[in-house]
């Protein structure tokens, strides 16, 4: 299909314009048809995990349009398997986000459901914009109907979330433009061609000094989205006073366009000052998994909990991450969605209580899995998901995250796995506090169990973690070639000494495990920790690549 | 048994203890320095804000006046670099 | 050089020639037809429309006419259609204001036309008489027409201040172009080009360079020379403060360009420091100033005040021999005047019969009473704060690349801020017209066609130009091609 991606990206626009025919007044038509659409825009990005080609290291699906040929922006998207990925988490969520909404927004239906589906094209353009002005320009858009999410059904405190979420993102945003426009400048200067185009941008040599510059640049605005300590204090704010939906998209996908910056932007353009900040980042992101897991056990407000341990679980993603080898990045992808898979059933669960309660402070609960026994068990899901227990998703991610952090430090790795006790401490003493003991307030006796469509909304998120627990080959799978991209630029020396999970033919054949657990990773030294498969550089960097790595630098 | 009640247990609850206390300052600099830090900024923007406010007093001479102060203000920039 | 004038030089002003003989069929009409506010815009319509087709046949000359006076080129073609458009705009917002506010509409219209003429005339001009020439007939037709609502006192003090700092700026400004002309010996921007080239740190030069941004400065309403606009701004009728915002600093920027572009381009080294530190300064007190108004109108006046700032930017870029830089100011210019006057033409919508509608609190709960109104103004806003997919984004866009590539980073990081600091008076806005509720159930005067058109027009040019910006980006890259000195510029660099 050729014009695959603008099909999946502009169906919920699409939906918001057929949406703004509709009379206000007639609730009921307005939820069906943004439910419909929703359930449309998933379904039509499902293709895209069967027919996505794991062998293939190039971008697919690719549309190519000139649109500003002055300045040389194209309209130009393409998905690889990082992006593949991220856009089925986002039509999935977006579907599950707009499906909890049914009984929770009474007011201003039609303006809340406009918003809802323009976020939703907001952030599949960003995932899918392989020209960095189109990239920003969806970045951008999505800032505004979040604003009015949080602003217009938010609680209390709504006004000053949705403005200081508003302007703090912003600020990112536009000094990120200034390090897209420097680039597209040094770019001219180069080659001699105005573009904007990603891809080249991935094979340019820009010399340190300017990319230090434009690393922080990034930084700043990926840092903040991701949200990184200290730029993090608007994330309690934000997912406090939005609605349940709103929490949702901002902890499931949102946060992700952080992370996604980072994997797609700042490491394979600017590798030297990527490697150059680790141990920056490093710090940062230890201090927020410690530091977030911290305050998070001290919250007494249920979805400010939440929040805060998705500080501390990004802060783990960013730390595999900048391991910089296969196994770590692969980790910090995987934890991203199961953080959007965890953390948003976790706040769609609270979104559950809130409803009927109208409370957000755990004191006020207590005992409620006598009288919800089947939202108990689902909580319970998703709480030992976002711990990590093996079988469940959490653990594949955390597992290779410390894996990949270890190789590097295991000093850091030490730091990351008392995060990970953090987390298990906070998550089972929320739990405790509003599922076990007696039901000590009067209000929660008369409470209703999980009504199918609230059970719906959830069954995908546990299927899912369940499925990634126990058998997360297909995701790995279709991650590996990007991974292996983005690690041939911005750690050469690994990825020739020591074969970074190459797409081998062995791969493509059946189902075994993913081929680059089997290739083992390098200890500190840069030197494959056993024989293995691989011929280890005689000594140190830039000797041969062996065979199963790709072969160069695309 | 005493060992263990005691000395390996009290250890446990000790850092547990301590966990909680940690939360407890941490979620409050959070509050207090991260967040404060931000309010800050835009704290600062609003007073410069009505200080602006203040200038523009109404009259037209000082609107004059100040205009005159700007000239000098860039000759004397000029002088200076020369 | 041969006295007198050929008729070659009469084909090439046709435009102005026109447009003098539709004000002057305006005035015999309102004396025909007194006060039949219709037909007398309708009459205002046909002659810009005039004016605008007969711009057509000049796309594409670049000529000197009237021994050096004026040029038709591309630049002042570019200035003067877009004079017109916002012209016309003004026009069609003030039909039910100037009724309601009971004032001669045939005058009204005459001193806009006269105003347009002006500024057609500051746009083609190459020499320092005929710029000044049109900066005047410009000026005087704006300083009555603050004053127009002769009842109200705001009104009167804001024409009576806009007259004596602009008399006062304009001795300055002359006394700057007094020293030009002693010093090169000719009033024609282009000789004192050449005369200037090797004379670039004569003090008298700088001191005439500072006297002149100076009176510049003050018609752009850069700081320090800005503090006439809130007062003007506010008490002016609306449809005037709209077209001043947008015209008249559009005029100025064509008057700045012309005069440092083409007459001082080998003076860069001064003005551009200059320029710079003006940039900064009005950016940022415009901003910070307009985050704790109340009054829509002084609110805008300050946003505009910064706007300024950041089109200076595009100056900076321009005088440091980067030809993008005048494009950009050329693109901003263009995207700035739909947005700003879209913001006015909703404020003029809250005019009804004994509420002025020019607060904030005016604007609560907006998208209840009138939610097209309310989507314009909000995308107005976010327009202005530079937030995709709207003109105002793009144009940002251009000022802030044209910055970087000309090396001016810092510049653009204080103008990027600067434009965050802007979205948080800009969201408030939003937030009465969509997070409160109404207070007032004041009877509601109805949108009258006219205006609606105009905000329609306003709100598909934000959007498109946001969209699709190809069109406008190609135009304005041409036009500043055709800068005289855009050519000597790059020999600079």
């Amino acid at each position: 299909m050729n014009h695959y991606l603008s099909l999946i990206l502009f169906t919920p626009l699409a939906g918001a314009l057929v949406l703004l025919l509709v009379n206000k007044e007639n609730a009921n038509a307005i939820r069906w048809i943004s439910n419909v659409v929703a359930f449309i825009g998933f379904a039509l990005s499902v293709p895209l995990w069967f027919w996505y080609n794991p062998q293939s290291g190039d971008f697919q699906f690719v549309e190519r349009l000139p649109w500003i040929p002055s300045v040389g922006a194209e309209y130009f998207l393409g998905v690889d398997g990082l992006s593949a990925l991220l856009i089925l988490l986002t039509t999935m969520m977006g579907f599950i986000a707009i499906l909890s909404s049914w009984t929770a927004i009474t007011e201003r239906v039609k303006e809340y459901y406009i918003f809802l589906l323009v976020l939703q094209t907001g952030m599949l353009g960003a995932f899918m914009a392989l020209d960095f002005l189109l990239f920003f320009l969806f970045w951008e858009v999505m800032l505004v109907p979040m604003y009015f999410l949080i602003g217009i059904w938010g609680s209390a405190n709504r006004l000053y979330s949705a403005i200081k979420f508003f302007l703090y993102t912003l600020v990112g945003s536009v000094v990120m433009l200034l390090g897209i426009l420097a680039l597209y400048f040094y770019n001219h200067t180069l080659t001699g061609v105005y573009t904007f185009d990603i891809t080249q941008f991935h094979r340019l040599n820009v010399p340190f000094e300017l990319q230090w510059w434009i690393f922080l640049a990034f930084f700043l605005g990926f840092a903040i989205k991701v949200p990184m300590f200290p730029f993090h204090t608007w994330l309690p704010d934000a997912h406090t006073d939005a609605p349940t939906a709103g929490s949702v998209i901002l902890a499931a996908v949102l946060l992700k366009m952080g992370t996604y910056g980072f994997l797609r932007f700042s490491l394979p353009i600017l590798p030297d000052a990527s490697r150059h900040f680790v141990p920056m980042i490093a710090v940062l992101s230890i201090i927020g998994i410690v530091y977030g897991a911290l305050v998070a056990l001290a919250q007494k407000d249920w979805k400010r909990l939440v929040a805060y341990s998705s500080v501390s679980h990004m802060a783990l993603v960013m730390l595999g991450m900048f391991a910089l080898n296969p196994v770590g990045i692969t980790g910090s992808i995987v934890q991203q969605l199961n953080h959007g898979i965890s953390t948003g059933g976790l706040f769609l669960l609270v979104g559950v209580v809130y409803e009927r309660r109208h409370t957000r402070e755990i004191s006020e609960y207590g005992g409620l899995s006598k009288v919800m026994p089947v939202y108990a068990a689902v909580f319970l899901i998703m709480t030992m998901s976002s711990i990590g227990l093996p079988t469940l998703n959490g653990f594949i991610g955390e597992f290779l995250i410390l894996q990949g952090v270890f190789v590097k430090s295991m000093l850091w790795a030490a730091f990351a796995a008392s995060g990970v006790v953090l987390g298990a401490a906070y998550m089972l003493y929320l739990y405790q506090r509003t599922m076990f003991g007696k039901i000590e307030n009067p209000k929660n006796e008369g409470l209703f169990d999980l009504s199918h469509r609230e059970f719906v909304t959830f069954a995908p998120l546990i299927v899912l973690a369940v499925w990634m627990g126990l058998y997360p080959t297909p995701f790995l799978r279709r991650l590996e070639s990007s991974v292996n991209h983005i690690v041939v630029r911005v750690n050469p020396q690994y990825a020739a000494a020591c074969g970074g999970g190459a797409p081998t033919t062995a791969s493509a054949a059946g189902n075994n495990a993913a081929p680059f657990l089997a290739a083992l990773p390098c200890g500190p030294d840069g030197k494959p920790l056993t024989g293995g498969a691989t011929t280890p550089a005689s000594t140190g960097a830039g000797a041969d690549i062996p065979a199963e790595t790709p072969a160069a630098p695309r | 048994m005493s060992v263990d009640r005691n000395i390996v247990d009290g250890a446990v609850n000790g850092s547990g203890w301590l966990t909680i206390v940690s939360a407890w300052f941490s979620g409050l600099t959070d509050r207090t320095v991260v967040d404060g830090l931000v309010n800050l900024v835009g704290r600062i923007c609003e007073e410069g804000s009505f200080w602006f406010r203040r200038v523009q007093t109404g009259l037209v001479q000082n609107y004059a006046l100040l205009m005159l102060v700007g000239i000098f203000a860039f000759v004397s920039i000029y002088l200076y670099m020369r | 050089m041969p006295p007198g004038l050929s008729t070659s030089d009469f084909y090439y002003i046709l435009p102005e020639l026109v447009l003098t003989a539709g004000a002057l069929i305006l005035l015999i009409v309102d004396v025909l037809l007194p006060r039949k506010g219709g037909v007398l815009a309708g009459v205002t319509l046909l002659a810009l429309g005039a004016t605008a087709a007969s711009l057509v046949p000049f796309a594409g000359t670049h000529v000197e006419v009237a021994h050096g006076l004026m040029a038709v080129d591309g630049f002042g073609l570019f200035f003067k259609a877009l004079f017109l458009l916002a012209a016309a705009l003004t026009v069609l917002m003030s039909i039910r204001y100037v009724e309601i506010e009971g004032v001669s509409p045939g005058e009204y219209y005459f001193l806009i036309l006269c105003a347009t003429l002006g500024m057609m005339v500051m746009a083609g001009g190459i020499d320092l008489i005929s710029i000044f020439i049109g900066l005047e007939t410009m000026a005087v037709s704006f300083y009555i027409l603050a004053g127009f609502i002769k009842p109200n006192q705001r009104s009167n003090e804001a024409a009576v201040k806009y007259f004596l700092l602009g008399a006062f700026s304009l001795g300055i400004l002359l006394y700057g172009m007094s020293f030009m002309y002693g010093l090169s010996g000719s009033t024609g921007l282009r000789v004192m080009a050449k005369t200037f080239v090797g004379q670039e740190h004569d003090p008298r030069l700088i001191l005439a360079v500072i006297l002149v941004a100076a009176g510049i400065g003050f018609k752009i309403a850069a700081v320090p020379f800005h503090m006439w606009a809130p007062d003007v701004y506010e008490g002016a009728p609306t449809p005037v403060t709209a077209f001043l915002s947008v015209g008249s600093k559009a005029a100025s920027f064509a008057m700045l360009l012309r005069i440092f572009l083409e007459g001082l381009p080998t003076l860069n080294a001064d003005w551009v420091l200059l320029f710079e530190v003006l940039a900064i300064v009005t950016m940022t007190v415009g901003n910070v100033a307009a985050l704790t108004q109340s009054n829509l109108k002084r609110m805008l006046a300050y946003s505009s005040i910064a706007h300024a700032g950041y089109l200076l930017i595009g100056v900076v870029a321009a005088g440091a021999g980067y030809a993008r830089g005048v494009t950009a100011t050329l693109v901003y210019l263009f995207t700035y005047s739909f947005m700003q006057l879209g913001a006015f033409m909703v404020i003029v919508l809250m005019r009804r019969e004994n509420v002025i509608g020019d607060e904030l609190k005016d604007l609560s709960g907006l998208y209840q009473r009138r939610p097209v109104a309310a989507f314009a103004m909000l995308l107005f806003m976010l327009s202005l704060g530079g937030i995709p997919p709207t003109a105002g984004f793009m144009g940002k866009f251009w000022l802030f690349g044209a910055a970087i590539e000309s090396g001016y980073v810092w510049l653009a990081v204080i103008g990027v801020l600067n434009s965050a600091i802007s979205l948080y008076y800009y969201l408030r806005i939003v937030v009465f017209m969509y997070l409160k509720k109404d207070a007032t159930v004041a009877a509601d005067g109805g949108t009258s066609p006219s205006i609606a058109f105009a905000m329609a027009v306003a709100v598909a040019a934000t959007i498109f130009i946001g969209v699709y910006p190809r069109l406008l980006f190609e135009l304005a890259e041409v036009s500043a091609r055709t800068l005289g000195a855009t050519a000597l510029l790059t020999a600079i660099r």
